[in-house]
């Protein structure tokens, strides 16, 4: 443990928040105590980053390496079953991915020019929907002469690779009538042999980069010989953000995003499956906020161990109606919902845990 | 110091203000009192609420803020021309006043406020002989942008002209001694309405050059997106001028990376800087501030909307390089360490060598409590 580390946790330790306690012996109940009554806003960030980020970049390393493993099954055998199979495999690998984007900083957003996440998911970049990019590829890498190994699909740009060019190659045919049926998917493997390499090369491309992320939480970010998770739980951030501000910032700017880009009506409209990645997105926003069986601090504790159980009624409140949203498949409900989680980013659970975002000036001087 | 500790301080500060006949005393712990000569400071408006609104400055190595209460927030801060340990702190639109201080003391020593009916923008300069200070104004009434001239000793004016344009922001005078180059950001708004812009669907947006004697127009130039907002700029030692814009988005009806960063030189047309799209879009059409360095000849421009700071070479218009920071928007030049100064809304300063854009690690300053606003001057030794 570096000496900084050391000297986070004892601040942390110093600063232990005390959980409220009434001096009300009157004939009201009494207040019920939180469950902790001693919480540490630093356990809560390392528990945060050890219990639901870390885990969060594990499980879509684990579900494209899956997905890549489905592709390869299909291509020996395809048919109805390998494909429905690695259809779902795309579909756990989508939806981890909505939960993974709540984390876009460190080694997922850590290249400017050429930042991981956009060649995991290019619409993210700047709600541009590269479907007819991907289809164009598609059939040029069918048709070409072109070596498909992994230094031709590494070279890729960021428009022509990752879940959405996957999504096209599992979910539908390559031919311009880009049809959906199963039977049509397989036939088109079956008389264009060159598609099920496309399809390897592709998700062969989808794991290096989720191997990337994983590797930089957890071995060596960029050339620091550190890994992001050290970095991170040691406040050591290139750019200067506090580890706090960046997890709220994150959030608040993938929220920002569904609303702004309207995801649900433009990510995964061949798979139709974007309601349940949102879902996915919204499971993840609690479990971070409340934490997992294994958390003993979550953000949650210490804001109502610091008297702030309004403000996490609101997030709560924001949640609850994006889940009403997403059951009703509302669309113009759910963006106004998540609107109202965005500002609970900006505002409830910043305030709450006393943390500085910034002047941010952005008001036109 | 707790950002609640620096709000006290800065709070007795006012009081012995009220004490002192409206020259505030600079009392800070650590405040030192100290010979100018030599002395580089890296200065700004700082703070995040009325009562601890001010300008802090630091020597750069220590990290030891100092800072003196004003009541407003302010924007750009000058060094005073005649009066070396002098700047002067110019309020945020629609602020109306404008304080001189005394670094070395910390004192004020010279103030002044917008004539009825007129405020700031935050941004003013000096002329060559530092005997006229010119700061950028609205009339309010008319909607239209002035550039009021100011005796530098006693702030009386002296003058009051067009700046040829609507909201006038940043103001510098060339190396001439004669031109005045102002960046008319073409968006009107009025204190009543707050900051909302007015005339989006018409905002014309201009890079002016006046004559810095009569107030007359010499040259006008504007880019080609019409909402563009040329607000920020500075000018080379060869008369080079860079210029920062931010993009009103809303009212483009168009999802296009537009440049946001410029030159104009000498005899020139505008010419914009380009940058990779991942970059351009980084900057989520926002530039809040603008250095040039004459020693590597590269222009600086900070985005505290994108976190990023982006630096292109003035002769080639190349790209040079960009720094992370989160919410950097204050950028100066250190001419004797040959260095860009950062500053962010987190009380950070950070140093970049000038030519190969690499941060000094080890001459990072933050202090707590500080929140930098938009501009950082360097001041200069004398």
């Amino acid at each position: 443990m570096s000496f900084a580390r050391k000297l986070l946790s004892l601040l942390g330790a110093t600063v232990l928040l005390a959980g409220c306690v009434s001096d009300d012996k009157g004939s009201d109940p009494e207040p019920e105590l939180p469950v902790n009554p001693v919480v540490s806003l630093q356990s809560a960030i390392d528990q945060a980053v050890d219990y639901v980020i870390v885990p969060s970049v594990q499980r879509f390393l684990a579900d494209t390496e899956a997905l890549d493993a489905a592709a390869t099954t299909f291509c020996d055998s395809p048919d109805e079953e390998s494909l429905s199979a690695m259809q779902d495999d795309w579909r756990t690998a989508f939806v981890q991915w909505f939960r993974l984007s709540l984390y876009n900083f460190g080694p997922l957003n850590d290249d400017i020019v050429f930042p991981q996440y956009t060649f995991i998911d290019s619409l993210r970049l700047r709600g541009t929907d590269y479907l007819e990019t991907v289809r164009s590829e598609i059939a040029a890498d069918i048709t070409g002469s072109d070596s498909l190994d992994d230094a031709y699909f590494g070279n890729k740009t960021f428009q022509r690779v990752g879940l959405l060019a996957l999504e096209s190659a599992v979910f539908e045919t390559s031919t311009p009538e880009h049809s959906t049926t199963p039977a049509d998917v397989i036939a088109d493997y079956l008389f264009q042999p060159r598609k099920c390499e496309m399809l390897q090369g592709l998700s062969g491309e989808l794991v290096q980069r989720a191997r990337y992320v994983e590797q930089g939480w957890l071995v060596e970010h960029i050339d620091s010989d550190l890994s992001y998770r050290l970095l991170f739980l040691d406040g050591q951030l290139d750019d200067g953000t506090e580890p706090l501000s960046q997890i709220l910032i994150s959030n608040q700017e993938f929220l920002d995003y569904l609303q702004a880009r309207r995801v649900v009506v433009t990510a995964a409209q061949i798979s139709m499956h974007a309601w349940e990645a949102i879902t996915a997105a919204i499971d993840e926003v609690e479990l971070l906020l409340n934490g997992n069986e294994n958390t003993t601090d979550s953000l949650f504790d210490v804001m109502e161990a610091t008297g702030n159980q309004n403000a996490v009624a609101a997030v709560e409140d924001s949640i609850a109606q994006i889940r009403q949203a997403l059951a009703d498949r509302d669309v113009d409900m759910l963006e106004i919902s998540l609107g109202y989680l965005d500002g609970n980013f900006k505002r409830e659970i910043p305030d709450s845990l006393e943390l500085d975002l910034g002047i941010n000036f952005s008001d036109g001087d | 110091m707790s950002k609640t500790t620096l709000s006290l301080l800065l709070q007795r500060r006012h009081l012995l203000a009220g004490l002192g006949g409206g020259l505030l005393m600079a009392a800070m712990p650590g405040f030192a009192r100290q010979a100018v000569t030599g002395t580089e400071r890296w200065v700004s408006a700082q703070g995040d609420s009325l009562d601890n609104f001010g300008l802090g400055w630091v020597e750069p190595g220590k990290a030891i803020g100092n800072s003196t209460f004003t009541g407003f927030r302010g924007h750009a801060v000058l060094q005073h021309a005649r009066r070396a340990s002098s700047v002067v702190t110019v309020s945020r639109r629609p602020g109306t006043r404008a304080l001189e201080v005394d670094l070395a003391t910390g004192e004020i020593v010279g103030q002044f406020a917008c004539s009825p009916g007129r405020h700031l923008f935050g941004h003013g300069c000096f002329s060559l002989d530092g005997a006229v200070f010119y700061t950028t104004e609205a009339d309010i009434a008319a909607g239209q942008g002035r550039v009021v001239v100011r005796d530098a000793d006693s702030y009386a004016v002296l003058d009051d002209w067009p700046s040829h344009g609507v909201g006038p922001h940043e103001i510098r005078l060339l190396p001439d001694g004669k031109t005045l180059v102002v960046a008319n950001s073409g968006i009107l708004t009025r204190p009543d309405s707050g900051r909302k812009p007015l005339n989006l669907a018409t905002m014309r947006s201009s890079l002016s050059y006046i004559d810095a004697a009569s107030g007359a127009l010499l040259d006008d130039y504007q880019v080609a997106e019409s909402k563009s907002s040329i607000r920020h700029l500075d000018v080379a030692a060869d008369g080079t001028v860079a210029f920062a814009m931010q993009l009103q988005r809303e009212a483009t009806g168009h999802e296009r990376t537009v440049p946001l960063a410029g030159i104009h030189r000498p005899a020139e047309q505008l010419t914009l800087l380009n940058a990779p799209a991942a970059i351009a879009d980084s900057l989520q059409d926002y530039i809040g501030s603008v250095a040039v360095c004459d020693d590597s000849r590269i222009a600086g421009f900070a985005s505290p909307r994108g976190n990023l700071a982006v630096f292109w070479n003035l002769d080639s218009g190349e790209m040079a390089g960009y720094h992370r920071l989160r919410d950097v928007c204050g950028i100066a030049v250190s001419s004797p360490s040959r260095a860009f100064v950062l500053s962010n809304s987190f009380g950070e300063l950070r140093e970049l060598d000038a030519v190969s854009l690499k941060e000094r690690r080890e001459r990072r300053i933050k202090l707590p409590g500080y929140r930098w606003d938009n501009h950082l001057l360097v001041t200069h030794p004398v």
